[in-house]
């Protein structure tokens, strides 16, 4: 306990409990790289309550100490909004839109309910975000995998690493269509790298039902091997895919497995490079494992996410689009129409449709709710974004939200937004609070 | 000379014609070069016409009369030192089926037909099933420079000297056993010379907010300094020591972008208090551009004066946008090129194309698709896919996947690519007597040749039918049939 002693103002016998204070799982990590786990208590700007199984007592925690709190909520609360908003302020809030006029916004969300926000305090909308279920974050122990051969290690709750040549499998129970994503990160020497997924075993040999995607000094390529043949058969192979291509030394790589009709769609960096054909007949196996094959090379895998892809359909066309002086429409097929974004409502059968009208139409026209892969608005108005006393709390797909001087109340977090207003975060929405310098040089 | 000359041709006794206005060209200055199977033999003078039956006439230097040759065993002639007589004007152009390039006014389309008024081929009717990708304003904003088309443009400078003795002392070393070369104009194209101090300019070139590309090509190490915005201004140096060799002493205020086979850089020219020239790099980190193994890149930087932005593309991928700091730091508008002459590498700069910029980056994509066509405009955001209708009266017009019309001026569009699903399929074999022209400054068109007299010459093309192509805008007739002329170094002309 000494290790606390400048953190820890001082400890109490459990008297501040409230019957209002509910209790959270959770770990809480101190600016000096201590991290203690138990059950939240209460929290607010100048403390936090926790009972740790470690302390007989509860132990209260300086909030200026904490360096984050991860909170353990279960997935299934975590998917269960298709669109996302940016804010001005960079804040990202998962939720459902009502509805969009030329002035303002209307969402829903789960979590902390309803809010109409300006149109000038929000940068873009991003649909269909979530046609699917999360089945895993990479978030569990390194002892759940059934095979591990070399050093692997877990740098951080959601990340796996290994610094020399190595392999990491495991069974999932895959679905039909399934999407397979995550970051990799490399130093050293450039990756050679291979990830086998949907395969039959977690074996090395290639003569079994898998595809195998492979990076190195020559490229980029996805095989898939079948129990017939030794060598596989190429789906795609881009040889310009290079490690020297990237130049913060990472890329993020999301695989879109269609079994029901035998498609493999491949985004990097969030731009989709494209859809292949596999030729055979499906595969049904549910193993994936991580190879790298280079001693020399140290590979980090962030973001792990295995989804459950709920229509099987291809993912909606995604790519950044910049700020312009005009609304910009991107659809999911990957047209861009600049203009004006007139309107989006809900019509009587429950349906949403957007009525855009594009600087060089005739006319308005009306696109259905699953054409909008993003809409990116004008007029942006400028912020001040909350230096002191800010926390960033996680919310489910990849939201955040910048609180100043939050506090737990009755199962909420509770703040004022400088653009949502007063906001009452249920907690089952979030997977980690930390403070804004941890997010900044985690950056 | 004169055996290849008696092996390859008959002297014709008929009266010397040139093929065009000798007064726009070189007497002399076209060249034919014969493949390996004529020994990579040339032979300098004044092609006269392209004839029937593989043939073509030319009045060689040395001859007293034209001379009749075999087309069969020549790979290439290169016409007025490859810049041909007369460059084209047209910006906008229409790409074939078989990667044929025509420049031309496109006046109007449909679905059947696409009508063209060209300056080399006239006004042609060319079936849309034969056009992949119709360009209307292919260069996006307002068009600042395009070329190089003549030596005249460009100046070459050398950094300053402070005293008579180092001017004596560059001028002996030039004078030496090999004598420093400067950079040379061909064919459209700068080449370097060995004199590593020299500097290529064109002066009053690049608008504030502005892209600039070009094609570089090099041989042996590419070690290229490109300057961006640069005043040519420097002050006087009151320093006592000999600062010349600072890019900033020649260049004044300005970016340079230093690019490599691996790497590109940025640094920033500038000067202290006392007028030392200094060159500063800015950021930390090198910006990996991946040439290594390669000899040619297309490169594209975009500036933006008023709002700090300096960004570049190799090969279409965004590679940097480099931190600038609170303020722009090259107030001219010059843009110049050195070649570092490390171990003797050298440099070709060619189609270089500056436009206004809006400032936007372009949607990184040009989405292309089998069954429905595409348009992309020139406001670098805009992009959207379905059927095509036509052009008429200066505006397109185009039915969208929203069941959406759209009536765009054909200024705003870039250019339009059509469904590979609609296209006629090209041969596989092609007649090995097809004969591909390049055009100044851009430009392309195949066919199998034939006689017609004055400046013109008939084509059969495969793909759009008889032509009649004046050859005065022709500067290079490749027999080979590569499709490009990216390997084509070649400073002899």
């Amino acid at each position: 306990m000494k290790t606390f002693k400048h953190h820890i103002t001082h400890l109490i016998i459990t008297l501040i409990v409230t019957s209002a204070c509910t209790i959270h799982a959770a770990s809480v990590e101190l600016k000096n790289g201590d991290i203690l786990s138990g059950k939240i208590t209460s929290f607010d700007q100048k403390t936090l309550s926790l009972t740790s199984s470690s302390a007989n007592e509860n132990l209260q925690i300086k909030s200026s100490n904490i360096q984050r709190v991860i909170i353990n909520n279960k997935l299934e609360e975590k998917t269960k909004h298709n669109e996302r908003i940016t804010l001005i302020n960079e804040d990202i809030i998962p939720c459902e839109v009502i509805s969009v006029d030329q002035e303002k916004v209307n969402i829903s969300t789960w979590y902390a309910g309803n809010f109409t926000i300006p149109r000038k305090q929000i940068q873009q909308i991003e649909f269909g975000i979530n046609d699917q279920l999360v089945i895993y974050r990479g978030d569990d122990d390194l002892s759940n995998w059934s095979t591990r051969k070399g050093p692997w290690s877990k740098p951080s709750a959601s990340s796996i690493a290994i610094n020399r040549s190595g392999t990491l499998a495991r069974k999932f129970d895959l679905p039909t269509n399934v999407r397979i994503s995550y970051k990799l990160s490399w130093r050293g020497s450039p990756p050679n790298f291979a990830f086998r997924f949907c395969g039959a075993t977690d074996s090395p040999s290639s003569k079994q039902d898998t595809y195998e995607f492979t990076f190195n000094v020559a490229g980029m390529q996805i095989r898939r091997h079948t129990r017939k043949s030794t060598t596989g058969t190429p789906l795609v192979s881009d040889s310009s895919l290079k490690p020297t291509v990237f130049n913060g030394r990472s890329v993020n790589l999301d695989f879109y497995v269609n079994r029901d009709a035998g498609l493999i769609t491949l985004l990097i960096d969030g731009t989709q490079i494209g859809t292949w054909r596999d030729m055979f007949e499906a595969t049904d196996g549910g193993y994936i494992k991580f190879e790298n094959r280079d001693k020399n090379s140290q590979l980090t895998f962030s973001n792990i996410l295995i989804a459950n892809l709920k229509t099987g359909i291809l993912p909606r066309h995604r790519e950044p689009i910049e700020k312009s002086e005009l609304d910009v429409f991107l659809d999911s097929t990957g047209d861009i129409y600049s203009g004006n974004i007139l309107s989006l409502i809900k019509n009587d059968s429950g349906k949403r449709t957007m009525l855009i009208k594009p600087t060089n139409a005739s006319a308005p026209f009306n696109v259905p709710e699953n054409r909008i892969s993003l809409l990116r608005f004008s007029n942006e108005s400028k912020t001040n974004t909350p230096k002191k006393n800010a926390f960033l709390a996680m919310l489910p797909n990849y939201g955040e939200i910048k609180l100043t001087n939050p506090q737990i109340n009755n199962n909420f977090l509770e703040t004022r937004h400088p653009i949502l207003g007063k906001c009452n975060i249920n907690l089952k929405a979030i997977s980690r609070l930390q403070t804004r310098l941890t997010q900044e040089n985690e950056k | 000379m004169k055996s290849t000359i008696t092996s390859l041709g008959i002297t014709l006794a008929f009266p010397f014609i040139t093929l065009a206005d000798s007064t726009l060209a070189d007497e002399g200055a076209d060249l034919l070069r014969f493949s390996e199977k004529a020994n990579h033999d040339t032979l300098h003078g004044t092609l006269i016409s392209l004839g029937d039956a593989d043939t073509l006439i030319f009045k060689s230097a040395e001859a007293s009369e034209p001379t009749k040759f075999s087309t069969k065993k020549l790979r290439r002639i290169t016409l007025n030192r490859g810049n041909g007589k007369q460059p084209l004007n047209s910006p906008s152009h229409v790409t074939l089926i078989n990667g044929d390039v025509i420049p031309g006014t496109i006046l109007t389309a449909n679905d059947q037909n696409v009508t063209l008024g060209t300056e080399h081929l006239g006004k042609l009717t060319i079936p849309t099933n034969t056009i992949s990708t119709i360009s209307p304003t292919p260069h996006g904003g307002k068009l600042l420079y395009y070329g190089p088309l003549n030596a005249e443009e460009w100046e070459k400078i050398s950094p300053p000297t402070k005293t008579k003795e180092e001017d004596k002392e560059r001028a002996k070393k030039k004078s030496k056993d090999t004598p420093l070369t400067d950079w040379k104009f061909f064919a459209g194209a700068w080449y370097t010379g060995t004199d590593r101090e020299r500097y290529l300019v064109r002066k009053d070139s690049l608008s504030d907010a502005c892209k600039i590309k070009f094609k570089i090509n090099w041989r042996g190490s590419l070690q290229c300094n490109v300057a961006i915005h640069a005043d040519l201004s420097p002050p006087i140096d009151k320093t006592e020591k000999n600062n010349s060799s600072n890019m900033a002493a020649t260049l004044g205020k300005s970016y340079v972008i230093a690019l490599s086979s691996h790497s590109a850089t940025l640094y920033q020219c500038t000067f202290s208090g006392d007028g030392a020239p200094e060159t500063i790099r800015v950021g930390q980190s090198y910006v990996n551009i991946n040439l290594s193994r390669k000899n040619e890149a297309d490169i594209e930087i975009r500036t933006d004066r008023s709002n700090n932005t300096l960004m570049l593309y190799v090969n279409g991928h965004f590679k940097s946008k480099w931190d600038l700091g609170d303020k722009y730091a090259a107030p001219g508008n010059a843009i110049a090129f050195k070649n570092l002459h490390y171990s003797n590498s050298k440099l070709r700069i060619s189609e270089i194309l500056i436009t206004k910029w809006n400032g936007m980056r372009d949607s990184a994509i040009s989405m292309q698709s089998t069954d429905r066509d595409t348009i992309l405009l020139t406001n670098g955001l805009d992009r959207f896919s379905g059927d095509f209708q036509e052009i008429k009266n200066g505006n397109i017009l185009f039915k969208g996947t929203f069941n959406n019309d759209i009536s765009i001026p054909l200024t705003s569009v870039k250019e339009i690519k059509l469904a590979s699903s609609k296209l006629r399929k090209i041969e596989d074999h092609e007649d090995e007597r097809v004969v591909q022209f390049y055009l100044k400054p851009f430009g392309r068109i195949s066919g199998i040749p034939s006689a017609e007299g004055g400046t013109k010459t008939k084509i059969n093309s495969s793909v759009i039918g008889n032509l009649s192509l004046d050859m005065k805008y022709v500067g290079i007739i490749d027999f080979t049939r590569q499709n490009n002329l990216s390997n084509f170094w070649d400073e002899n002309f």
